[in-house]
């Protein structure tokens, strides 16, 4: 009782609320197409990290192949629209579904390896993945896919006058993914997924179904990777292995969120709004010289975060939070 | 002679090295065993071979009468059979309160019911206080309870303790024969593994001697701390004569 | 066939580098349980430095090879001590993106000063080829070959035949004995850090005198040395040499039986399928 009471104190409802009146609030104020750009952009890979957090922040399994999942996805659903005319809006069910069952076919094995050697795995089936996708020419091989360019309607999933509708979809995306971390976090799976992450061999001990945990956890996750990569076609409408499939990808999706805070549920939400923004400005601020500039401040940035707030940015606010107080 | 743990002929080679030759004894519902024997005696194998960390290469263990032979730990632990570690092993980042809960997962319907059977399993520990803190700012002796409470959370029908004495200061020691006391007048079956002789024996109803990989006696404590073999494989022959 | 002899021979001549290369990492990963996923571009780092010093200083590759080991086990402490200590009291996730971020930072300060075009060390002492039966070999990649083989010897001797080196194996065996026994852990790991990263930067000179330098000419060589050291055992130099050797190989007749596009894929699809059957590698411990 305590703890339902707890959960509707004003104060834990606040910070949410307001964060979402600012989301709601920053295309209208900020209207350029750059602009607009950058949110859709801040949503679509605070839904990926947060997807991620689910496997990698709670169960501490890192992947570095998210852009599997997320790949599945956009190829799904295309696919449906481009062979068979179906929606993309049931299509991105069918690729979360697929996605879903990608992870637990490349779990069975990969998970009975820990650490070092789970990561490099995921890596390893990721770009095999994308080499298979690259040169199967039935799904458009190293071309890659156009998708149709379809009158602006929602059922249709495009929007051709402005972006404000794919950024309201993204946010509507994300906010599903949170609502189905907070779900997974306060119940009996999402205390075993972090069982998991601190001591496998514990948590065998006292009943744990370990790999049927972690499956769960991977196929939860791919989905909802799955659900932004459909998102991805739609914004862009092309497709192609090194756009969808790229271990630089998997990194940036997994960096969103340990940089953010890994584990926490906001913490990819933060991560996304620092990294996302600082990439896209360097990059059209210096980008396109083909200089790497924004690789040193991204390359900078990580080294800088593990060395100096291993807990990410999430930690640092709780940090400043307790002085504050203290204060 | 069926006891609700039942251990028969379990065998294990590492390599050359014969870690656990034949080794058979039952445990009585209700009973607190203790398994002896020097270090390197095969004692934590043979933990490690009945709670499915390790598959033996011969051998049998049955459980409330049903073969669990090569059942998964986590099977075992759902059937009531549940172990603590000879190093510790808490989920560190959590909070004492969080680790007890997880045990607690296995039988509660939901976190709600978890949670307050937690704080119950904290409470018989004695670590009530600590609910808050997180499992790496405890002390060894905190780690150990908090490990015992996240196990009893589970609630056992049998609890195979590992060395849950070794480390403590006299006074821990006092206190932990104590609580393992008190959870036999629970109803609890408990084997507890040491290599100290003293700790054992006042609270065992019955031991087990390892030596080398076999059994070298079975007994009641007085009867087996009397034992010329024991002696021998404690203190070296030099002393059985004596 | 010729075509497949061919292949093999010149993916073994590449394997060897590769090996050199990858023990360097199995030290790493041994000695302090650390994968340096910034692997692959220390080897980048290795090329540029060869590669400027035959254009800048006039320095034929195997003449700048002592420089180039040297500057990059200096690189490797410097690493070792600015980012690698500090996080590895910290959770695998900190270690893990420590180095990656490193190998992101290496790779876009290269294209930010030497931008991302190909780069490719001209004239050097050796040319040419030579024919062994039906095969023909480079002389450029016969002479990296061997110098990858005796700097491997090398490495073996340092490891196998110094206290130094015994003092390494004891600490990758155990770190709590070693500590006990007197062995000062931190300098051992920064021993580790210098001699695995020299062993990249051997491996960087070698494959630079026919090898094109470009800022991401690690990617492909970082992933296959993750995948050539769990493969060969981890813990394991002389598995990691093994998987090396083998990786070169098949990555190079596949190109040919199969198809070119799948070269890199076979190797990985190798490494799933040994750590499914057999999780400690060829020659791992344990």
């Amino acid at each position: 009782m305590a703890e339902r009471l707890r959960s509707l104190r004003p104060r834990r409802v606040a910070g949410p609320a307001f964060a979402l009146a600012i989301a709601i609030a920053y295309p209208f104020v900020f209207s350029s197409p750059v602009a607009v750009n950058i949110g859709v952009l801040v949503l679509l890979f605070a839904l990926l990290g947060t997807a991620w957090n689910l496997l990698g922040g709670y169960a501490g399994q890192i992947s570095f192949g998210h852009a599997v999942f997320f790949g599945t996805g956009a190829y799904a659903s295309t696919l449906l629209l481009t062979k068979l005319g179906i929606t993309p809006w049931v299509g991105m069910f069918a690729g979360a579904a697929l996605a879903a069952l990608v992870a637990v076919v490349a779990g069975l094995p990969t998970f009975r390896l820990a650490g070092h050697y789970f990561a490099i795995a995921t890596i390893v089936v990721a770009e095999i993945a994308r080499t298979v996708v690259r040169n199967t020419d039935a799904i458009g091989g190293a071309r890659g896919l156009f998708l149709p360019i379809l009158p602006t309607a929602a059922i249709n999933y495009e929007f051709h006058e402005t972006r404000m509708p794919y950024y309201f979809i993204a946010l509507a995306l994300l906010m599903s993914s949170l609502v189905v971390t907070v779900l997974v976090e306060r119940r009996r799976v999402g205390y075993y997924l972090l069982a998991i992450r601190e001591d496998a061999t514990a948590a065998r001990s006292v009943g744990v179904r370990v790999l049927r945990y972690k499956l769960a956890a991977a196929a939860l996750s791919a989905a909802l990777t799955a659900l932004g990569g459909t998102f991805y076609a739609q914004y862009v409408l092309f497709i192609d292995a090194d756009s969808v499939f790229p271990l630089s990808l998997s990194i940036l999706i997994a960096l969103v969120a340990i940089l953010g805070g890994a584990g926490r549920t906001y913490g990819p939400l933060l991560g996304a709004c620092l990294l996302i923004p600082l990439a896209e400005i360097t990059r059209i601020q210096l980008g396109g010289t083909g200089r790497g500039t924004d690789l040193v401040i991204y390359g900078a940035l990580i080294v800088l975060i593990s060395v100096a707030q291993p807990g990410g940015l999430v930690a640092l606010v709780d940090r400043l939070r307790r002085r504050l107080r203290a204060a | 002679m069926s006891g609700l743990l039942e251990i028969a002929g379990i065998t294990k080679h590492f390599g050359g090295v014969l870690a656990n030759d034949e080794v058979s004894f039952g445990v009585p519902e209700g009973a607190i065993v203790g398994l002896l024997g020097p270090n390197g005696a095969g004692k934590t194998t043979l933990f490690n071979c009945v709670t499915g960390y390790l598959r033996a290469d011969a051998g049998t263990v049955r459980f409330a009468g049903a073969d669990v032979t090569a059942h998964s730990t986590a099977e075992l632990a759902r059937r009531g059979l549940v172990r603590t570690f000879q190093v510790v092993r808490v989920f560190t980042d959590l909070s004492a309160l969080d680790n007890v809960l997880i045990g607690a997962l296995l039988r509660a319907p939901d976190v709600r019911v978890a949670r307050e059977r937690a704080s119950a399993a904290l409470e018989t520990v004695g670590l009530a206080a600590r609910a808050a803190v997180r499992a790496r700012d405890l002390t060894m002796a905190e780690r150990k309870r908090l490990e015992l409470a996240r196990a009893l959370a589970t609630e056992p029908r049998a609890l195979l303790l590992d060395e849950v004495m070794s480390g403590l200061t006299p006074r821990e020691v006092a206190s932990a024969v104590a609580l393992v006391r008190s959870l036999r007048e629970r109803g609890l079956t408990i084997v507890l593994v040491e290599h100290v002789l003293e700790v054992v024996m006042p609270l065992a109803d019955r031991v087990v001697v390892l030596d080398h990989g076999r059994k070298i006696a079975e007994g009641e404590p007085a009867a087996v701390s009397r034992d010329r073999a024991v002696i021998e494989a404690y203190l070296g022959p030099r002393f059985a004569h004596a | 066939m010729e075509v497949i002899a061919q292949s093999a021979a010149s993916g073994l001549l590449l394997g060897l580098i590769l090996a050199l290369s990858a023990a360097g990492l199995a030290l790493i990963w041994g000695v302090m349980d650390i994968v340096n996923f910034a692997h692959g571009d220390f080897l980048m780092l290795g090329m540029f430095v060869t590669f400027f010093a035959w254009s800048l200083l006039g320095l034929d590759p195997l003449v700048a090879l002592p420089g180039v080991i040297i500057t990059l086990a200096l690189v490797g402490v410097v690493v070792y001590f600015a980012v690698i200590r500090p996080v590895l009291r910290g959770s695998v996730l900190a270690q893990i993106f420590a180095t990656f971020g490193l190998g992101i930072l290496l790779r876009g300060l290269a294209q930010f000063f030497f931008t991302p075009e190909f780069r490719q060390v001209g004239t050097t002492s050796v040319s040419g080829s030579v024919a062994v039966g039906p095969v023909y070999l480079g002389k450029p990649e016969l002479v990296a070959a061997t110098g990858a083989v005796v700097v491997s010897v090398l490495l073996f001797g340092l490891l196998n035949r110094t206290t130094v080196g015994t003092a390494l194996r004891a600490t990758a065996e155990d770190r709590v004995a070693a500590e006990l026994m007197g062995i000062d852990t931190t300098r051992m790991f920064a021993l580790a850090w210098a001699i695995g990263t020299g062993c990249v930067g051997a491996a960087a000179g070698l494959l630079a005198i026919y090898f094109p330098v470009f800022p991401d000419v690690g990617a492909v060589f970082g992933l296959l040395g993750f995948v050539t050291v769990a493969l060969g055992g981890f813990g394991s130099i002389a598995g990691a040499m093994l998987a090396g050797v083998l990786i070169g190989v098949m990555t190079s007749v596949a190109g040919v039986v199969i198809d070119p596009a799948y070269k890199f894929a076979v190797a990985y699809a190798l490494y799933l399928v040994v750590l499914v059957l057999r999780p400690r590698g060829l020659l791992g411990r344990g």
